[in-house]
This record gives structure tokens, C-alpha cells and sequence, in this order.
């Protein structure tokens, strides 16, 4: 399963995933790639400081001694107040706050479906915007946010479900691509590559048929964006993050049981298709919901389970979580930078998660590389 | 990435087309005093290149960015124009006017011109005697252009190479980008009026808008209040660099946009942290937009502001709002009623 047409960049990944491999077998004994208590701690240690640092930065430059006490001051800690003015007070629980947690949701999001995709398609290039998920979600957005459907259902909005219903046409034919033209790796990223552009074209062309006020909410969306009005948008994606997420974590073990090849993982009593299926089908809906909510933000997806697999192991059980956790550091990270670098404007966040993930990646893959070769 | 880029110009485009087409790459000091009149009196030989040499020699040079392009070929075009002076002008005025910029067929019709105007692109439907058709201002077709078989072309931003093409096959275009203040409009009442053959009805316009103006202006309150215009989604607004900006700094308000603007960029994109600290006391949008005054009143965390609090948030037609051209005085006198509602 390692490529042949991936180059020497990525074959130090590929080492990676042959050792994944040897122990998948082994997988029973479930030793090596255990949770360390250790690398969970300093993930969450990286997400809490991003908390602080994203809570005490922004614009409207806010004491941050006073950010801390008025969030003590919720708290029932008894003698406690709050300094800051009702304005800053209201900047801060409904304005920062909120677009923090929701950076946190849409990185954790991205990082976990994008270190599902790479499981389950085997693929270490698989990720939402090359197999045409964000293209196939954002279709769906623009269609249900330009014209105004009204398909919801409950709690549920018709703008997540219209993405996911774009995302799992986009992967399902991606899929379908490779399945029926041989089974080579690159076979299914030029399927995504193609859907991916046929897709960016429909979204184009649905673009151009809008009104100039629907063109542009649409436009703005598709920036990508952090933007919550007050805590709605955190409500929106919230349960989509913990049905999926917990989905995911729950088969995380049998992403490693595929990687081992579809007949090993029948003799270990799996029903590949139909794991793959569920994986594929929550991937895509994480990755909708948070599109549907954020925009197109990319490269996350990509990224961070890479950051995680050279740093931390290359089994699927500490990759998906951690994934999630660095993913949602990593994007309140980036929205800190959004916020800050050119305050009091915005700098849009696409730009950054680029900006900042780019050289970081690079740094790290020649880390890697140079440890482990 | 790629995707995130496209998208980000088509947005920024929107939002240049929702101000009216406006690229104002020079700041607004761009001489407020320039020889107007010597302009519509066919004098028009230093009218762009007088206000800043320094700034159109730059912008001619860095020519990978769109707003500097545009500048530059409004310096072209100028001069094209003038030497079609020669032919067109002084021969015949034209008479089968393309025009694809909603702010130029506005002010057409208004100096006389309306009777030479053959086709108008799909959001010059003021006034309503327009010839609309489907030609787009914001994507342009030469072809489509040319088959309308225009004798004047005018626009408000080369957009897709569009002064090329249209120079290569011998038609006249006309670049008449958004000014960056209200003097500078009427710059562009008198090149309209100077090229298609009405300086007198130019004049009378300009004279009429002066008038008009001043009468609205002289309401506004003495106070600074201090405003946030909100351009659309994503919090972007209008500094006192964009043609939008200078009708407040003309009215005496504060424009929170201005601090964040330093460069004298124009459409400054807001973070909302800092809009709820600058604590506007009058919040203006626009019409055009997907959500209305009641949701801006019920927007979470902004309650601690003064507009929002004492219920100062009004909402302006985007097309007069955003278009320069004879129907600013209406907007002048939107924004100094509610200038001076929030003083009283």
C-alpha cells in the first residue's frame, strides 16, 4: 500500500505507515500504540494555553488581568468581581469567547475528518479539500444559503444538510473514480482533483445566478470565516462535533485494522465496506457542518494529522484524537493571528492557517525525516 | 488555497461594485480644489495626472494589482480620450453610448445624454428610462459589448482586459472610476459631460449638486458624532478614504473605520471587538443586505453600544448610497437626519 508515484517527501511518512503495519497485525497485543498519558497532557496543555492566549488577545484591548477575574467572577467563587465595564464584559462572553470555541470545534473538526479520510482511503494526501468534500459541501452551502432553502428539520439546518448531502455526492464519486479505474492511490486523488474542480465550477455558476445581496453573504462565507453571532453558530455545530467525533473515536482502532488490507481485516471479523462506509459518512459530515458554519478554510484537514503522525505515532487510536485536539488548537491559534496582526481590521483566516501551518509543516516533515531515516 | 484566493477577489469586487465601482487608490486628500470647471470647459489636459503625478507614475508601474491597474488605465483612457477629442468630439458627439457603470448612467441621463444611450449593463436600472440589457459591468464581454456597435464606451473598472479589446476592434472607451470625494465627482460629471457633447448640461448639474449639497451640509450638527457605516456581511466598512466616507467627514462625523485605515485603503474590514469598543452612536446599512435593522438591533454583545441602545441604526439605499452620481444629495440628507436625530 505504500505509493509508488509519492515522492521522497512523503515516503517518510510511508515509513511510518509500514511500521503502523507490522504492529496492526500484532494488533491484538494492543501495546505500542497506546494514548501516553503524557502526549494527551501536552495537547491539552497546547490547547489551554491557545485558550488563555486567544482569551487575553484581540482588538478591543482588553485588560487581561480583567478577562481572567470576569471569567472567575462567573464562577460561583465567592469574592470575585468583575472589573471590566458592561461593554468589555459583553466584547468578551459574546463576541471572543464564542468565536474561540468555535475555532476550536471547526480546527478539532478538520483535523479529525482529515485524519479519517487519510485512514480510511489509505491515502496520506487524502484530506477534505482534495477529495472534493469542501468543494461538495460548499456547493450545497451556496445553493441552500443563495436561494434561501428551507429545507431544516428540526434543530437541524438546512444549510449543514445541504453541505453534507454536496460533501457525500462529492465523496462517493471520488470514491466510485477509484474504484472503478484500479485502485492506485493517485487514482483517487485525481478523482477528488476532478471532482473537486467540477464542483468549484457548479458553486461558481450557482454564484453568478444570485442576487448581488445573496452573492454577497455567500461570498463572504466562502472566505472562511470565524464569525458567531454571540453563541448560535457554536449551538449549530456543537452536537454534529460530538456524534461524529465520538464516532470516530469509537472506530479509530479499526482504521488501523484496514490499513491492514481489506482480507486481514475480515479474518479479524470486520466488514470492511461497511466500516469504511460509516467513517466515510461521519467524516463527511463533520467536515460539513464545520464548512457550513466556517467556510472554506484549508489545509487543516491536511496538516494536522501529519503534525500529529511525526510527532507522536502512526497508529490511527492516537493519530484521531489528537488530531482533534491539536486541529482545534491549531485554528484558535490561527484566529488569535486573524484578530491581532492587523487590528483593528481582519485579516481573513485562510490566509494565516497557510500562513503559519505552511512553514510549520515543512519544518516538521524535515524533523521527521531526519529522524527517522 | 487556490479557492480561498478567487474567492477572496470576487468578494472584494463585490463590494467595489456595491460602492459604486469604487477604486480609490488615491487618498482622499486628492486635491479637493482641482480646476473643475476648466475641465468641462474641454481643458481636461492635466485633470487626472494634476492631482497626483507621483501616485499615477506608481500605480502605472506596479501594474499585478487590480486597483492600480484600473488607475492606470483611467490615465490611458484619458488620454485616448482626448485625442478622440479630436475626432469624436469635435466632429460629432456619439451617439450609441455603452455604458456599464450604474453610476455613469446615472449621471448620463441626468446632464442629457440619455437620448445617446444605446445599452446599459444589468444594474443601471436608474432611471428607469435606461435601456437595461444583460451586459454585465462586473464581468464584461467585449463581444457582447460590441454588439451593440457603441461609438462611446463607459466603465467604471478595466475589468477582463476590456479597454484592450475594445481599442483593438476602434471603439472609444471612457474609464470613469468612483472618486474618493464628493469634489472629485464632480471631476467626473464634467468628463462625462466633455465626451459625449452636453458641457453645458454637465455644468448645470454640477451647479445644481453644489447647491443642493450645501443646503443638506449645512444641517449637520457641529458635534463629531461618531458613525460606523456598514458596508455588508463580514463587517466591512467605508473610511473617510472612499468616495462613501468622505459624505460623512463632510457631514463632521467621526468614522470609526477611519483608525483602521491608516493606509487610506477605503473598504477597511472591521473586527467586531473593535466596532463595539469604538461605541458608534449611529449605526448606518444598507438595504442591499441579507439581514435588517432588527437583526443589527439584536446582534449578541452589542448591546452597550450608544447606536444600539438609543435605537440610532438606519438604513440607506445601497444604489444612492454607494453610487456616485445625481441622486447624492438624497443621501447627504439621509445621513445628516440622522446625524442629527442622534444630537437631539
Amino acid at each position: 500500500m505504500a505509493s509508488r508515484l509519492e515522492d521522497d517527501t512523503l515516503r517518510s511518512v510511508d515509513v511510518g505507515i509500514d511500521n503502523g503495519l507490522e504492529s496492526g497485525v500484532e494488533w491484538a497485543a494492543d501495546r505500542a500504540f497506546r494514548l501516553s498519558a503524557a502526549v494527551v497532557l501536552s495537547a491539552f496543555a497546547a490547547l489551554a494555553a491557545t485558550a488563555v492566549l486567544s482569551a487575553t488577545s484581540g482588538a478591543a484591548g482588553l485588560p487581561a488581568a480583567g478577562v481572567v477575574e470576569a471569567m472567575l467572577a462567573q464562577l460561583p467563587v465567592p469574592g470575585v468581581e468583575s472589573p471590566l465595564s458592561a461593554r468589555q464584559e459583553s466584547i468578551l462572553f459574546q463576541i471572543r469567547l464564542p468565536r474561540l470555541v468555535l475555532g476550536m470545534l471547526v480546527g478539532g473538526s478538520l483535523g479529525m475528518a482529515g485524519a479519517a479520510y487519510q485512514g480510511v482511503f489509505r491515502n496520506a494526501l487524502a484530506d477534505p479539500y482534495l477529495l472534493g468534500v469542501s468543494a461538495g459541501a460548499g456547493f450545497g452551502a451556496v445553493l441552500a444559503i443563495g436561494f434561501g432553502l428551507d429545507l431544516g428539520w428540526g434543530p437541524f439546518g438546512a444549510v449543514p444538510a445541504a453541505a453534507f448531502i454536496g460533501a457525500m455526492l462529492a465523496v462517493s464519486a471520488s470514491a466510485a473514480i477509484a474504484r472503478s479505474s484500479g485502485s492506485a492511490p493517485a487514482t483517487l486523488l485525481l478523482g477528488g482533483v476532478a471532482m473537486a474542480a467540477l464542483f468549484a465550477a457548479a458553486q461558481t455558476y450557482a454564484l453568478q445566478q444570485l442576487s448581488e445581496t445573496r452573492a454577497r453573504e455567500v461570498l463572504s462565507w466562502l472566505f472562511g470565516r470565524l464569525s458567531t453571532s454571540g453563541w448560535d453558530q457554536v449551538w449549530i455545530l456543537g452536537p454534529y462535533v460530538l456524534v461524529c467525533g465520538l464516532f470516530l473515536l469509537a472506530h479509530r482502532r479499526h482504521l488501523d485494522v484496514l490499513r491492514v488490507g481489506d482480507d486481514e481485516a475480515r479474518a479479524l471479523g470486520l466488514n470492511p465496506s461497511r466500516v469504511r462506509f460509516g467513517i466515510i459518512a461521519a467524516s463527511s459530515l463533520l467536515t460539513a457542518a464545520a464548512v457550513s458554519v466556517s467556510g472554506l478554510i484549508a489545509f487543516v484537514g491536511l496538516v494536522v494529522p501529519h503534525i500529529v503522525r511525526i510527532l507522536a505515532g502512526h497508529s490511527y487510536r492516537v493519530i484521531v484524537p489528537l488530531s482533534a485536539l491539536t486541529g482545534a488548537a491549531f485554528l484558535a491559534f490561527v484566529d488569535v493571528g486573524a484578530r491581532t496582526v492587523v487590528a483593528p481590521t481582519e485579516l481573513p483566516i485562510g490566509v494565516i492557517t497557510s500562513f503559519v501551518g505552511a512553514p510549520f509543516f515543512v519544518f516538521v516533515l524535515w524533523r521527521g525525516k531526519a529522524t527517522t531515516t | 488555497m487556490l479557492r480561498v484566493r478567487f474567492a477572496g477577489a470576487l468578494l472584494v469586487a463585490s463590494m467595489l461594485m456595491a460602492a459604486g465601482c469604487g477604486n480609490d487608490d488615491s487618498p482622499a486628500d486628492t486635491s479637493g480644489d482641482y480646476p473643475v470647471v476648466n475641465d468641462a470647459a474641454g481643458e481636461s489636459e492635466e485633470y487626472p495626472t494634476a492631482a497626483q503625478p507621483d501616485d499615477a507614475a506608481g500605480a502605472a508601474d506596479s501594474s499585478d494589482s487590480g486597483v492600480s491597474g484600473d488607475f492606470a488605465a483611467s490615465e490611458e483612457s484619458a488620454a485616448s480620450e482626448e485625442s478622440g477629442d479630436e475626432t469624436a468630439a469635435q466632429d460629432s458627439p456619439p451617439q450609441r453610448i455603452v455604458s456599464l457603470s450604474p453610476s455613469a448612467t446615472e449621471i448620463l441621463f441626468a446632464i442629457g445624454a440619455g437620448p445617446q444611450v444605446a445599452a446599459v449593463d444589468s444594474y443601471s436600472y436608474y432611471p428607469p428610462e435606461a435601456p437595461v440589457t444583460d451586459l454585465s459591468g462586473w464581468d464584461p464581454n467585449v463581444e457582447a459589448v460590441t454588439a451593440y456597435e457603441p461609438d462611446l464606451v463607459v466603465i467604471s473598472t478595466d475589468s477582463n482586459d476590456l479597454v484592450a479589446g475594445l481599442t483593438a476592434v476602434g471603439i472609444p472607451v471612457l474609464v470613469s472610476p468612483a472618486p474618493s470625494d464628493i469634489e472629485g465627482g464632480y471631476g467626473s460629471i464634467a468628463e462625462l459631460g466633455a465626451a459625449t457633447g452636453h458641457v453645458d448640461g454637465a455644468e448645470a448639474l454640477i451647479e445644481n449638486l453644489r447647491g443642493e449639497i450645501e443646503a443638506a451640509l449645512a444641517d449637520a450638527p457641529e458635534e463629531p458624532i461618531r458613525v460606523y457605516h456598514e458596508l455588508g456581511e463580514g463587517y466591512f466598512s467605508a473610511s473617510s478614504a472612499s468616495f462613501i466616507g468622505a459624505v460623512y467627514a463632510a457631514a463632521g462625523a467621526a468614522n470609526i473605520a477611519d483608525d483602521a485605515d491608516p493606509d487610506g485603503i477605503g473598504y477597511p474590514q472591521l473586527t467586531e471587538e473593535y466596532i463595539i469598543e469604538s461605541d458608534p452612536e449611529l449605526i448606518v446599512i444598507t438595504d442591499q443586505v441579507a439581514y435588517t435593522r432588527d437583526d443589527v438591533l439584536a446582534r449578541p454583545g452589542w448591546g452597550e453600544v450608544a447606536a444600539i441602545e438609543n435605537n440610532n441604526v438606519v438604513v440607506v439605499n445601497a444604489d444612492i448610497a454607494s453610487r456616485w452620481g445625481p441622486r447624492l444629495p438624497q443621501f447627504i440628507a439621509a445621513v445628516v437626519d440622522a446625524l442629527t436625530a442622534v444630537d437631539g
